[in-house]
C-alpha cells in the first residue's frame, strides 16, 4: 500500500486509482479524515499528497465512484468508504 | 429473456460458451456467436500481450447493464456475455459473445449492438504491451462513431 498514512483514530477513505492511475501513483491509498468530504474536497486533497496527480485528477473525464457509483463533485464520501478514481475506460 | 454477463480471470474457452447457449434449444431459429481475439500487431507495432484491468463489481455491473440493455431492444431469447480480464495473450479470446432469437436479424442485430457498446461502455483499462514499451488504450473515433449508430 502507499500513499497517505493513516491517523491516529483509523478515520480513513480508502482510495483506489484504477488503470493507468494505479500505475503511475499506486494502486491504493488511504485518505485520513475524520468527517465526510465532498468529491470535489477529495480531489483537492488528493492533489496536494499524491504527486504529480493534477492532471490526471483534474480532467473531465476522469470519474470518481463512491461504492461501486459513479458521483458529481457535490457527492460525498466518508471514512469507511471506497472511493474509486476512473481514468476514461478502454472498452472491452 | 435470459441474460448471462460474466468476467473471467481465466483462458475464454469459445467453444465451450458456443455449447452454453447452443444447447437443447429448441424455441429458437437462430444463434449468433462473436469471438474477439487479442492481436498479436496492433497499428503502433508489434503486440506481445495485453493487460484487462478492472474494477471488482463494477466493470461485472457494466457487463450486466449492457446485456440487460440489449435484451429490452431486440427480440431475443438469450444472451451470454463472457469478458476476459487480466492478461491475455496474442491469439486468445477476449470476449465471447452469443445471442439466441427466434429469428436472425434481431440476433445479429444485438450482437452487433453489445460490441458496439462493450467497445465503449465496458470498464476496463486495456493495456496493450510491446518488445519495447506499453501504451493505455482508449476508445478509438470509429469505435465511438459505431457506438453513436446506436443512439436514439
Amino acid at each position: 500500500m502507499t500513499g497517505i498514512a493513516p491517523d491516529n483514530t483509523g478515520m480513513q477513505i480508502r482510495i483506489l486509482f484504477l488503470g493507468e492511475f494505479g500505475v503511475r501513483f499506486g494502486r491504493e491509498h488511504m485518505l485520513a479524515c475524520t468527517d465526510p468530504l465532498t468529491v470535489a474536497e477529495l480531489r483537492r486533497r488528493l492533489i496536494d499528497q499524491v504527486e504529480g496527480s493534477a492532471a490526471i485528477l483534474n480532467r473531465p473525464d476522469t470519474r470518481f465512484v463512491v461504492d461501486q457509483t459513479i458521483v458529481p463533485d457535490t457527492a460525498f464520501a466518508g471514512p469507511g468508504q471506497e472511493v474509486a478514481v476512473l481514468p476514461i475506460y478502454s472498452g472491452g | 429473456m435470459a441474460t448471462t454477463a460474466l468476467l473471467s480471470q481465466d483462458p475464454l474457452v469459445a467453444e465451450a460458451e458456443l455449447q452454453a447457449i447452443l444447447g437443447g434449444r429448441t424455441g429458437d431459429g437462430a444463434v449468433i456467436a462473436f469471438v474477439g481475439l487479442a492481436r498479436d500487431t496492433s497499428r503502433t507495432g508489434p503486440v506481445t500481450g495485453l493487460f484487462l484491468d478492472h474494477y471488482g463489481g463494477f466493470t461485472e455491473r457494466s457487463l450486466e447493464v449492457i446485456a440487460a440493455d440489449a435484451g429490452a431492444r431486440f427480440a431475443v431469447s438469450d444472451i451470454r456475455v463472457i469478458h476476459r480480464c487480466g492478461d491475455v495473450a496474442p491469439g486468445e479470446a477476449i470476449v465471447f459473445v452469443g445471442v439466441a432469437a427466434p429469428h436472425r436479424r434481431a440476433a445479429f442485430e444485438a450482437a452487433d449492438y453489445l460490441m458496439d457498446r462493450l467497445k465503449t461502455e465496458a470498464a476496463f483499462w486495456k493495456r496493450e504491451d510491446g518488445p519495447d514499451s506499453s501504451r493505455w488504450i482508449e476508445p478509438t473515433d470509429q469505435d465511438r462513431a459505431d457506438r453513436q449508430r446506436w443512439s436514439d
